[in-house]
């Protein structure tokens, strides 16, 4: 399989470059009205509208600092591009490298690997979106811009919310979500 | 074999049989003569459902439909068809249609036993369905997840492919070269090419209104047997076809309205007409009945007693004010009111439905003479006009059907808690609430931070439940027709939101759902400038109604 990883905080984080539809530099971004600010934007992709979610915030990391350059994802669930990734590169994974599934920040499905000598944490495309569908309208009722309750929070301890991936008693191992040494950083 | 690529067709031509084997058991209980062609076709029908379920490996299903073709058997044979067999039948179909909806969900095969299911015990007495349920009907009440397409319309399709790919190379071309001649031709065609392919795609997308009518001669059979009337039901043009979207709208209003005039307006014996027509880009749906109609008095009365209208204006408001008061909220869901009125439970639900595809209700009622609801609904609900408005740096939509008008206010006289009087000019239109209109801030609504600009300042007025309210905002810059996007999920799930559109140059503007927003202010207040330290202003600006 080949993924697409990069650099996020303390970790390093991947896709399966299946997943993802499109990477897109700096395209044109028109605000949402009524949308938190985690979600903010939307893009014309080839004429249909994309809402852009910062990566950042999903994954309760530091903000990279460019935010321009968009990663598109397409599943079943719908589309939507990331923001705040950091250099993305391609690597295929290693044989045999594959860890048990987990969940980070009690919501996201990851499952560990290795690919190009570091632990990456595969992310679940599909996950992403249909959990920020749920952070969306969890009965419906949505914060408005006014009042940020969960500013740059992120899905930690606290705020959690259901999610269709493993059991919460399937904790990822702390190991893995420990920062990559630095070494094995892409 | 793998067989998941058939599961679609299967539902899809099940759908069908069963449509037909209502129709054709409310026919045969209907007739005092033994038609044996009529049983014949319900046979074919059966044995057609028991076929295919055997083979996409649904036994339990397949027996059922087995079990019923034996009743049908026995029809044949004994060319008689006695009332307790028919009302198995009606039951054994309908068991089948809920396992197919079932499984068409996703859903596992029940475990049933159908000679248990179908034995000729006493049935249980009749409930009658709460507002809102979905009708009874031997079909799932979801519409088919497939299309069909006439061949020449899938050839026409694939003809325009290749028409686009020639002018996309003959504009390549003409870039490459920079012929802005040939670039102006080129894009003139693709201008017209992409008209025709929007105009094949929107026809693909047309359904028969037999699709949510088809339904409907089962509920009114069981209304009747359940309040011991005899109702007869009239279809008429119901072969006119609407966007599948506009179907997926209006299937639980009629079921609605249907069960309206069974349950209030028929007496004891009475007729339920249904028509469709097309007038012009419009698409007009009207659901009569020749029952007790509605009583404007009692109405009046009603709405006095619940304080929807001061006592003091009852008098002034005309019929037609008075029988849109049926669709406020705080009127139709009142206990008791259907049984003065006739006619009010849930017809706030109706009115929503209809006006979120934007098409209104009208209800014209006689006393004495019956009870008409009249729907109107765009025919084509993917083009749409919008009113393009400014506030703070943000470019918005809001449909122009949501839009009673738009007045300018200077800004001094707005501010927090403003509420607009209407002159008296405006007397006898519906004006239920203390003759003030409330007016918002878009930016405030929206979670803007910035203050609007002094001068004058466009309010865009709008109803919900009958009651006007405006929204402020800071420019109007005229109105475009746009092809509407529904937008997906996660988007769809932001409320206040009723699609977006994508202007000529490519930039995203998002479309406002009006209603939806003053429905979100009224029930958090709190996000109001009004919180936020508004200079206090004068209680009200008075603006004369034109």
């Amino acid at each position: 399989m080949k993924i697409l990883f990069w650099q996020q905080g303390d970790a390093c984080y991947g896709l399966d470059l299946g997943s993802v539809q499109e990477i897109l530099e700096a395209p044109c971004q028109f605000p949402i009205p009524l949308a938190p600010d985690w979600l903010g934007t939307a893009v014309n992709l080839h004429n249909r509208v994309v809402p852009v979610a910062d990566l950042s915030f999903l994954l309760g990391t530091p903000a990279v600092g460019d935010d321009s350059r968009l990663l598109v994802l397409r599943t079943e669930a719908g589309s939507l591009a990331l923001k705040n990734i950091g250099t993305l590169k391609i690597a295929a994974t290693e044989e045999g490298a594959e860890g048990a599934a987990g969940l980070l920040q009690g919501v996201l499905a990851v499952k560990p690997l290795r690919a190009a000598g570091a632990t990456v944490l595969l992310l679940d495309a599909s996950g992403i979106v249909a959990a920020v569908a749920a952070k969306l309208a969890p009965g419906r009722s949505r914060p408005s811009r006014g009042h940020r309750p969960e500013s740059r929070r992120g899905w930690g301890a606290g705020n959690l919310i259901p999610f269709p991936g493993p059991e919460p008693s399937n904790q990822f191992p702390r190991s893995v979500v420990s920062p990559v040494p630095e070494g094995e950083r892409p | 074999m793998n067989l998941e690529k058939y599961r679609s067709l299967f539902f899809s031509e099940t759908r069908e049989h069963l449509l037909t084997i209502q129709k054709l058991l409310l026919e045969t209980e209907g007739s005092d003569v033994f038609d044996s062609g009529r049983i014949d076709a319900l046979f074919r029908g059966a044995h057609s459902i028991k076929g295919m379920a055997a083979t996409m490996g649904f036994p339990r299903t397949a027996q059922l439909a087995h079990h019923l073709e034996n009743i049908l058997a026995e029809f044949r044979k004994e060319k008689v068809v006695p009332a307790e067999k028919i009302e198995l039948l009606f039951k054994g179909f309908g068991l089948l249609g809920e396992i197919v909806g079932v499984l068409e969900g996703g859903g596992k095969e029940p475990d049933i036993d159908p000679l248990s299911q179908l034995s000729p015990r006493p049935a249980a007495p009749p409930k009658a369905l709460p507002a809102g349920e979905q009708a009874p009907s031997f079909v799932p009440a979801n519409l088919p997840s497939t299309v069909r397409l006439r061949v020449e319309a899938l050839d026409r399709l694939h003809h325009l492919a290749g028409e686009l790919l020639t002018t996309r190379h003959l504009l390549e071309n003409a870039a490459s070269l920079n012929h802005p001649q040939a670039l102006k031709e080129g894009l003139e065609v693709l201008a017209r090419q992409i008209s025709e392919l929007q105009e094949q795609v929107r026809r693909g997308r047309m359904l028969s209104l037999k699709q949510i009518t088809d339904p409907l001669p089962l509920l009114v059979r069981d209304l009747s047997r359940q309040q011991g009337k005899r109702i007869e039901l009239r279809l008429e043009g119901t072969e006119l076809e609407l966007d599948r979207s506009l179907l997926e709208a209006l299937a639980d209003p009629l079921v609605h309205l249907v069960r309206n005039a069974a349950d209030h307006g028929i007496r004891e014996q009475g007729v339920i007409t249904i028509t469709a027509r097309r007038e012009r880009e419009q698409a007009v749906i009207a659901v009569r009945d020749d029952g007790r109609g509605i009583d404007c008095e009692a109405v009046r009365d009603k709405a006095c007693q619940l304080g929807l209208i001061p006592s003091s204006q009852a008098a002034g408001l005309d019929e037609k004010a008075l029988l849109e008061l049926i669709c406020h909220p705080g009127f139709s869901t009142a206990a008791g009111v259907s049984d003065v009125s006739g006619r009010g439970v849930g017809m706030d639900i109706v009115r929503e439905a209809v006006s979120a595809v934007g098409g209104r209700l009208e209800i014209g009622p006689e006393r004495g003479q019956g009870a008409c609801f009249r729907i109107t609904v765009p025919l084509n609900v993917a083009i749409i006009h919008i009113l393009v408005v400014h506030c703070g740096s943000h470019l918005l939509g809001i449909p122009i059907n949501r839009v009673s008008r738009v007045l300018e206010i200077p800004r001094c006289e707005l501010a927090a808690g403003t509420r607009l009087t209407l002159a008296p000019a405006a007397k006898g239109r519906l004006e239920p609430g203390p003759e003030t209109a409330p007016l918002y801030f878009l930016g405030d609504l929206l979670g803007f931070s910035g203050e609007p600009p002094e001068g004058m300042l466009p309010v865009v007025m709008s109803e919900r439940g009958g009651q006007p309210f405006g929204l402020i905002v800071e420019r109007v810059s005229g109105h475009k027709e746009v092809f509407l996007r529904k937008l997906q999920p996660p988007l769809s799930l932001i409320e206040g939101l009723f699609g977006a559109a994508i202007l000529d140059e490519g930039r995203v503007v998002f479309i406002l759902d009006p209603q939806e927003l003053a429905s979100i202010r009224e029930q958090r207040p709190g996000s109001a400038r009004a919180n936020r330290g508004a200079v206090p202003s004068p209680e009200s600006a008075s603006v004369p109604s034109p």
